[in-house]
């Protein structure tokens, strides 16, 4: 993996960055072992204010190269709010600058200058900062185990509304997850296709069930009542004692009747399941069983079965993405790797695909929940982290954890690029080049008034990444069609140094993932031989809205790989 | 006159070499620093 380092590339190099550090008369010195063993680059001196100093570390991501900048530790530095929990200093503050540090000795002059500011002129930092949200204060550290605990200011009068969400209670669903045989003889049923909502929660419910020669006369409840104690009288006594026998009063037992029905398809048959819940009163209810099966999909897109091998790795959990992973889900495919470090907040939900029962929640472990309720028997991995960041546990362990990642999207079918963070999406397209991973990059523009679907692909004519398409844009050589966007756009900036958000409204979102979905598809069903039309272009341009109209409409065409391009370059 | 309220001196003083002047030697030239990546559509991108 060494080659992909920043540091092995021809615009970058360790000696590089020790050269600014001494140029500036910055006192910061490579921390050699940490780099001999790891391949992590770290360094370590003091920042200064006059006679002051405090240690700070300078912590290079591995996506460095790709535009994501260094960071600067300093844990023992009091400059309030600008330090995160981990001792990380915000500069990102306009203050300190436009555009963000492009190398270490200039994040750490930011970080002298955030210093100086906060010790003798606050109110230039408080001034910029006056429409901007606390970005610590409103943080909780989410894990799936965790309980909400919110602090109330306790100023006297002061109420109102929480509305919290659990999802781990909803919804209302069960599997059955174990079959024994009795009669005629002892064994286990392994693949038990069924899936029935029985509780609402997910204790495991136990009982008894038998085999009919043809369908129960009357599936009404009131019928069955009838039925059972005419006929299976027996078996009705058995399951009131399973209810009977368990500690909890109000658990019921299961009463299954599995038998012969016409389907899937006309004049075929199948297993159907009827599930009574028996509790030991005698009181019976009626849930509704599914009955589950692997062809359910592809009856309805057939030309799409081949693709329920593929893996499709979704780099970008957002509103955007999660519609990408849920049509992709829908249409059949049947693994995929979700990379986001972010959490669902309630305002992310009037574009997202998840609700307000995933507030709070990974968005990756919301959204695999959603596939699983989609397709059951899809396989869902979970990469919390910023692709090419600094979401690793430990320093030793940044630069193997990026590789982990990296050889995973490798290994994908499909990588599906939605990141907002364009320095994610160079780091993609970078990781794809010459590994034969197309990489499939969707985005949409200010307002959500238009979008592209960007496909890069190696072959004897390969394709040109997120880079060469702001390449032809400078300088031109290639026709790119201007994308439509608001003129008067607005950010949405949701905590601190969060990437920033925009306002417009979900249903353009949909339209651009159905964009990027259809040509997911035919990307995927290329691969697998299925019968779908081919991709004849590289870049998809997509019009919502314009001033005075809301129609869509879309353009293609060709990008080839432009000449100065630092991520086609190697 | 206390020193400290001379009306050469400046309320909040800088450090002194930091940040404005980086104390770059003047034999050496300023080494180019790394551009960043032309982003498409300006960078005005959103997922």
């Amino acid at each position: 993996m060494s080659r992909n380092r920043w540091w092995n590339s021809p615009q970058h190099s360790v000696e590089d960055e020790q050269a600014w550090f001494a140029d500036t008369g910055l006192d910061f010195a490579l921390d050699e072992e940490l780099f001999r063993s790891s391949e992590v680059v770290v360094f370590r001196g003091n920042l200064r204010l006059g006679e002051r100093a405090s240690p700070a570390s300078v912590i290079y991501p591995p996506a460095y190269d790709a535009g994501q900048h260094p960071l600067v530790v300093a844990p023992a530095l009091d400059v309030g709010r600008h330090r995160a929990p981990n001792g990380a200093l915000c500069l990102d503050h306009p203050v300190l600058g436009e555009t963000a540090p492009m190398c270490g000795a200039e994040a750490v002059e930011r970080a002298e200058r955030l210093w100086h500011l906060w010790e003798h002129d606050r109110a230039a930092l408080h001034e910029e900062e006056a429409d901007a949200p606390d970005p610590w204060g409103n943080y909780v550290e989410y894990a799936d185990e965790s309980a909400i605990l919110l602090a109330l200011p306790e100023a006297p009068g002061e109420r109102g509304y929480l509305d919290l969400g659990i999802s781990s209670l909803s919804p209302c669903r069960g599997s059955l997850l174990r079959l024994r045989q009795t009669h005629p003889e002892p064994r286990e049923i392994a693949a038990v296709p069924a899936v029935a909502e029985l509780l609402a929660d997910e204790r495991s419910i136990e009982g008894v069930w038998q085999r009919l020669d043809a369908p129960p006369p009357d599936p009404g409840l009131y019928g069955i009542q009838g039925w059972l104690q005419r006929e299976h009288s027996a078996l009705l006594k058995r399951a009131i004692d399973y209810a009977g026998a368990h500690p909890d009063p109000q658990m019921p037992a299961l009463l299954g009747f599995v038998f012969p029905d016409e389907g899937p398809e006309r004049g075929a048959s199948h297993d159907a399941w009827l599930f009574l819940l028996i509790r030991r009163d005698d009181g019976m209810e009626v849930p509704r069983p599914i009955d589950l099966h692997r062809e359910d999909a592809w009856l309805r897109q057939p030309n799409l079965a081949a693709i329920s091998s593929k893996t499709v790795a979704v780099v970008g959990a957002g509103a955007l993405g999660s519609q990408i992973a849920s049509l992709l889900a829908r249409a059949g495919v049947g693994h995929f790797l979700l990379v986001d470090p972010d959490v669902f907040t309630a305002g992310n939900r009037v574009r997202h695909e998840l609700d307000l029962t995933d507030v709070g929640r990974y968005k990756t472990a919301g959204l695999a929940d959603r596939l699983r309720r989609l397709n059951p028997r899809c396989e869902v991995r979970e990469r919390r982290q910023r692709l090419g960041g600094l979401d690793a546990p430990m320093l030793s362990a940044i630069q193997a954890e990026d590789d982990q990642l990296a050889s995973e999207l490798i290994g994908a079918d499909l990588i599906v690029n939605s990141s907002a963070d364009s320095t994610a999406g160079f780091h993609c397209a970078k990781l794809a080049c010459g590994t034969g991973t197309p990489v499939l990059h969707a985005w949409v523009g200010p307002g959500a008034w238009g979008g592209r679907i960007l496909i890069q692909r190696d072959g004897p004519q390969p394709s040109g990444c997120t880079e060469c398409l702001a390449r032809w844009q400078e300088g031109g050589g290639v026709e790119i069609p201007p994308l439509p966007e608001d003129p008067h756009p607005v950010e949405v900036l949701e905590a601190g140094c969060a990437d920033p958000s925009f306002t417009g409204p979900g249903f353009e979102l949909t339209a651009a993932a159905a964009a990027a979905v259809r040509v997911a598809a035919q990307l995927l069903a290329e691969q697998a031989g299925a019968d779908y039309p081919l991709v004849d272009f590289d870049l998809l341009t997509l019009g919502f809205r314009a001033a005075i109209h809301a129609q869509p409409e879309s353009r293609k065409g060709w990008l080839p790989v432009h000449p100065d391009c630092t991520i086609c370059s190697g | 006159m206390p020193e400290h309220d001379g009306p050469d001196k400046p309320a909040h003083p800088e450090p002194p070499g930091r940040p404005d002047d980086p104390g770059r030697p003047d034999d050496k030239p300023p080494r180019p620093k790394p551009k960043p990546k032309p982003k498409p559509d300006k960078g005005r991108t959103y997922g």
